[in-house]
C-alpha cells in the first residue's frame, strides 16, 4: 500500500508532473524506476490519481438546450427554404409570386390571402390561410415535406398531403392543434401545459417529445409512433374512454372500420423513414404502395390487373427515382408499369 | 487528466454540409461549449444565446466550412470571440488597455466543485489538487482547460487565446511550477501533524 508521502513525493516533483501532462522525461523515469522497485506503486498511484482529474460538463438547463436547438433547426430550415426559392429558374409560369414568398418565409402575413408559391425540389412548397379564428394552417401538397416551429418552440415536419392548424400564440392552459394527414413532432417541453393534437379518429395529448402521427383521411387507419417520450392516445370520438398510454418504441393502431385501437411495437425505419427521405414498405400491397408513391412523387396511378396480388411487398428507398422503386416493385409482385409525366399505369 | 468526450470526426471527403450536419455538430458540441463559456462568463443565458449566434453565423459560412481542417477549435474560438465581444459592448469586463491583446483580459474561472478526481480515497491529494487549480491566473487556467479537457494542441490554444505559441508553452510550464509550490508547504503542515 503506497503511503501519501510517498505519493505526494513525485506530485510534488516537476518532471513528474511534465511526464504525466507533456509527455517528457520518460526515460529518466524508466531509469528512476529500475534504481528504485519499491517505488513503483506510489509512482503509479500518483500517475493515477494526476491523470484522473476532470471537469465536469457543466449541467445545462435542458428545458433552455432543448428550445435553443428547436429554435436552431427552425432557423436554418426555413433559411433553406428561402435559398432554394431565390435561386428559382426563371422560366416557371409561377414566379411571379416569389418576390411575395420571400416576404412570407421570413414573416407570417395576417391578411386573408391565401399565398401559393411554388418551389423547385422537395419540401419547401407552403400554403398559408388565415380563418375568421385567427388560427394559422400550413399545408403540404404532394412532393413536400417542409418543416417549421410553432411559437412555443416545437419542431414539426408534415409529410406530404398533410395540414396543421395552429395558433399564433398558445393558450395559457393547453397547446392545442389540428392536424389531417401525417407529422412529425418534437414537442418543446413546457410541463404547465400539455401539448394536445386533434386528429379526426384520434386525439392524441403529449407527455413527452418526440413521435410520428399518421392520421390520413383516406388510410384504413391511424396510428401513433413514439421516438421519445410518452403520448397519451384516445379516439376523438370518445372523451369517456380511457386513453392508452404509449412509451418509446411503442405504436398504436387505430382501425377505422372496427373501431379497434392496438398497441404494437413498429419499425423505426417505416415509422420515421420518411422524414429522412426514405420510402419504406412493409408488407404493403398495391393500394398503400400506390397511395404512398403518388404522394411522395406527385403522381397519379392508374391500376389495371388481371389478377389480385396476394402477396405484400417490403423494401426501402432512400432518394431514388420513381421508375427505380417501379422496376423493383414490378419484379418482386410481377407487374410492369408505364410512365407519362404525371400519369403512371401499372398493369401485367 | 483524461479528456471525455467525443470527438467529431470530419469526413474530409464526401462530407455532405447540410442542414443535418450543422445539427448533429450543435448536438455533440454543445455540452463542451457550454462547459467552456460559461467559465469565461457565468450566466447561463448569455452562453447559451452566444452558442446559437456562432451556429448561426457558422450555417451561413457553410460553403466555407469544408476548408476548416479542424472544426473544434474553429468553433471555439468563434465563442471566445463571440463571448468577448458580447462581454465587451455590455462593459461587462474592463481591461486595463483596450489595445492590449485579448488574451490577458478574459476572465475564467473554475470553482472547486467543477473539478472531479477520479479516486477520491486521496483525500489529501485531491484537495490540494482541486485548490492549486484555483491559484492559477485566468489565463493558465484557460490554458489547462483547453489542453486538458478539449485535449487541443499548443499550437490550436495559441490560435484561440491569441497568443504566441511559445506563450503558451511557458504559462503551462508555469502553472505546473505553481501546482509544485502550493502543495509543498501544505504538505509539510500534514507532515508535521
Amino acid at each position: 500500500m503506497a503511503d501519501k508521502v510517498d505519493i505526494d513525493y513525485f506530485v510534488n516533483d516537476k518532471k513528474f508532473l511534465e511526464y504525466v501532462f507533456e509527455e517528457k522525461h520518460k526515460s529518466y523515469w524508466a531509469d528512476f524506476l529500475l534504481k528504485y522497485p519499491q517505488r513503483l506503486a506510489a509512482f503509479n498511484k500518483a500517475e493515477q490519481l494526476l491523470r484522473s482529474i476532470k471537469f465536469k460538463a457543466y449541467p445545462t438547463s435542458r428545458e433552455k438546450y432543448q428550445a435553443y436547438l428547436h429554435k436552431y433547426k427552425n432557423s436554418i430550415y426555413i433559411d433553406s427554404a428561402y435559398q432554394r426559392q431565390i435561386r428559382q429558374p426563371s422560366g416557371s409560369n409561377r414566379i411571379w409570386f416569389a418576390k411575395v414568398a420571400a416576404v412570407f418565409i421570413l414573416t407570417i402575413l395576417s391578411v386573408g390571402l391565401v399565398y401559393y408559391i411554388h418551389l423547385q425540389g422537395e419540401s419547401t412548397e407552403v400554403i398559408v390561410e388565415n380563418n375568421v379564428k385567427e388560427n394559422q394552417i400550413k399545408t403540404a401538397g404532394r412532393k413536400m415535406k417542409p418543416a417549421f416551429m410553432l411559437s412555443d418552440g416545437t419542431f414539426v415536419r408534415l409529410n406530404a398531403e398533410s395540414s396543421i392548424e395552429f395558433p399564433e400564440y398558445f393558450d395559457s392552459l393547453q397547446r392545442e392543434v389540428v392536424l389531417k394527414g401525417e407529422a412529425y413532432f418534437e414537442v418543446a417541453p413546457d410541463s404547465n401545459r400539455p401539448f394536445v393534437i386533434h386528429c379526426d379518429e384520434i386525439t392524441v395529448t403529449v407527455l413527452g417529445t418526440s413521435f410520428n402521427i399518421s392520421a390520413y383521411k383516406d388510410d384504413k387507419k391511424a396510428q401513433v409512433a413514439v421516438k421519445t417520450g410518452k403520448v397519451l392516445v384516445r379516439k376523438s370520438a370518445d372523451q369517456t374512454e380511457q386513453s392508452k398510454l404509449l412509451e418509446v418504441g411503442e405504436m398504436v393502431s387505430l382501425y377505422k372500420d372496427s373501431g379497434k385501437m392496438i398497441k404494437t411495437s413498429f419499425d423505426q425505419d417505416l415509422m420515421f423513414g420518411w422524414t429522412e427521405g426514405k420510402i419504406v414498405f412493409k408488407d404493403a400491397d398495391i393500394s398503400e404502395i400506390v397511395k404512398k408513391l403518388e404522394r411522395w412523387y406527385d403522381v397519379d396511378i392508374s391500376v389495371k390487373l388481371s389478377q389480385k396480388i396476394q402477396r405484400g411487398y417490403s423494401g426501402r428507398f432512400s432518394n431514388v427515382a420513381l421508375e427505380y422503386i417501379l422496376e423493383g416493385i414490378g419484379f418482386s409482385l410481377g407487374f410492369q408499369y408505364e410512365i407519362n409525366g404525371r400519369n403512371v399505369k401499372i398493369f401485367d | 487528466m483524461s479528456v471525455e468526450k467525443k470527438h467529431i470526426v470530419l469526413d474530409k471527403l464526401g462530407q455532405r454540409y447540410d442542414e443535418k450536419y450543422f445539427v448533429d455538430l450543435y448536438e455533440s458540441l454543445h455540452p463542451e461549449l457550454m462547459t467552456y463559456g460559461i467559465k469565461i462568463c457565468r450566466n447561463e443565458d448569455f452562453v447559451l444565446d452566444s452558442i446559437h449566434e456562432v451556429f448561426l453565423d457558422l450555417w451561413e459560412k457553410r460553403t466555407g466550412v469544408s476548408k476548416i481542417e479542424h472544426i473544434k477549435p474553429y468553433i471555439l474560438r468563434c465563442l471566445r470571440n463571440q463571448l468577448i465581444n458580447r462581454l465587451r459592448i455590455q462593459n461587462r469586463f474592463q481591461s486595463a488597455n483596450d489595445t492590449d491583446d485579448n488574451a490577458y483580459n478574459v476572465p475564467f474561472t473554475i470553482s472547486q466543485e467543477e473539478i472531479i478526481i477520479g479516486n477520491e480515497e486521496d483525500l489529501l491529494s485531491s484537495e490540494k489538487i482541486r485548490i492549486l487549480l484555483t491559484h492559477l491566473t485566468d489565463h493558465q487556467r484557460e490554458i489547462v482547460f483547453l489542453k486538458y479537457y478539449s485535449g487541443l494542441s499548443d499550437i490550436q490554444i495559441a490560435d484561440i487565446t491569441g497568443m504566441k505559441v511559445q506563450s503558451v508553452k511557458n504559462h503551462l510550464s508555469k502553472s505546473l511550477r505553481r501546482l509544485r509550490e502550493i502543495i509543498s508547504p501544505v504538505l509539510i503542515i500534514a507532515f508535521l501533524l
